[in-house]
């Protein structure tokens, strides 16, 4: 067994020599990968901890700050319209008409 | 607190926060442009009406509002005369009289305005001036029918006409 383990070795370490890195890996690379590590380890998040995560990334951030915007936009779009038909025609009934009150 | 609870709290906030300005500014944007124009532009956007269809019924609505301030001011005057009469302690008899004149008067001017609309609608295509004279109907003299009706009904208040 011991053997096996040896002469596997062997050949690992002749492949690793052969090997040459591909250019320098970047900045910081091996904090990363602990990190990515460590997080792996740790216990299952909760759902605060995951949506909290979810808004760190900035696409997905950005991302729900639009579509609310846009909802809002929406719904404001067309209340405003229909306030804003409504008090045009009220103007008009009320110009043929005086006594006529909205409301 | 936790620091993602802060987090979430703080996104939450920004979040209601531009909702609440794209909603009132967008709200008061398309208020301010649809209600914009004078007082016949709801026509033209109601009813699609055209530049010639507009002008003609401009004319209608400019011929009609001198006499509709007539109508006003003679119903304005009689209403006068009313409460003079009920100030000074006339004869019933009197105020009656007053009052039947000043309800002659409304119907008249109720009466002109139908004719209005009527022409007004002639003036439009068929199907849109069958709508603006339901429109009409509905807002002007639907309102004070609607009044009547709830003074007609017997209210829990005890208010209300229907008793009597």
């Amino acid at each position: 067994m011991k053997q096996d383990f040896d002469a596997a070795d062997g050949k690992l370490s002749g492949l690793l020599k052969m090997a040459r890195p591909i250019g320098e890996l970047p900045p910081g690379f091996e904090n990363h990968v602990w990190q990515r590590i460590e997080r792996l380890e740790q216990k299952p998040e909760s759902m605060l901890d995951r949506l909290a995560s979810w808004l760190m990334v900035p696409r997905i951030a950005f991302g729900a700050l639009a579509a609310a915007v846009l909802l809002a936009g929406t719904f404001g779009a067309v209340h405003g319209a229909t306030a804003g038909v409504n008090e045009a025609r009220d103007r008009y009934v009320a110009s043929v008409d005086p006594s006529y009150s909205p409301h | 607190m936790r620091r993602s609870a802060k987090l979430i709290l703080i996104a939450a906030a920004i979040m209601l926060g531009s909702a609440a300005l794209a909603y009132f500014g967008a709200m008061r944007f398309c208020a301010h442009h649809m209600a914009a124009g004078d007082d016949l532009s709801w026509l033209r956007h109601e009813f699609r009406l055209s530049d010639s269809e507009m002008q003609r019924i401009r004319q209608m609505h400019e011929g009609y509002l001198p006499k509709c301030r007539e109508m006003c001011g003679r119903i304005a005057a009689k209403q006068k005369e009313v409460e003079a009469a009920l100030a000074n302690g006339a004869s019933t008899n009197s105020a009656e009289q007053k009052l039947i004149e000043l309800g002659t008067l409304r119907a008249e001017c109720q009466a002109q305005m139908l004719r209005h609309f009527e022409e007004v609608s002639r003036a439009m295509p068929d199907e849109q001036g069958k709508r603006y004279l339901a429109e009409m109907q509905r807002l002007t003299l639907g309102f004070h029918e609607q009044i009547e009706n709830s003074m007609g009904a017997s209210p829990h208040s005890g208010l209300g006409h229907g008793d009597h």
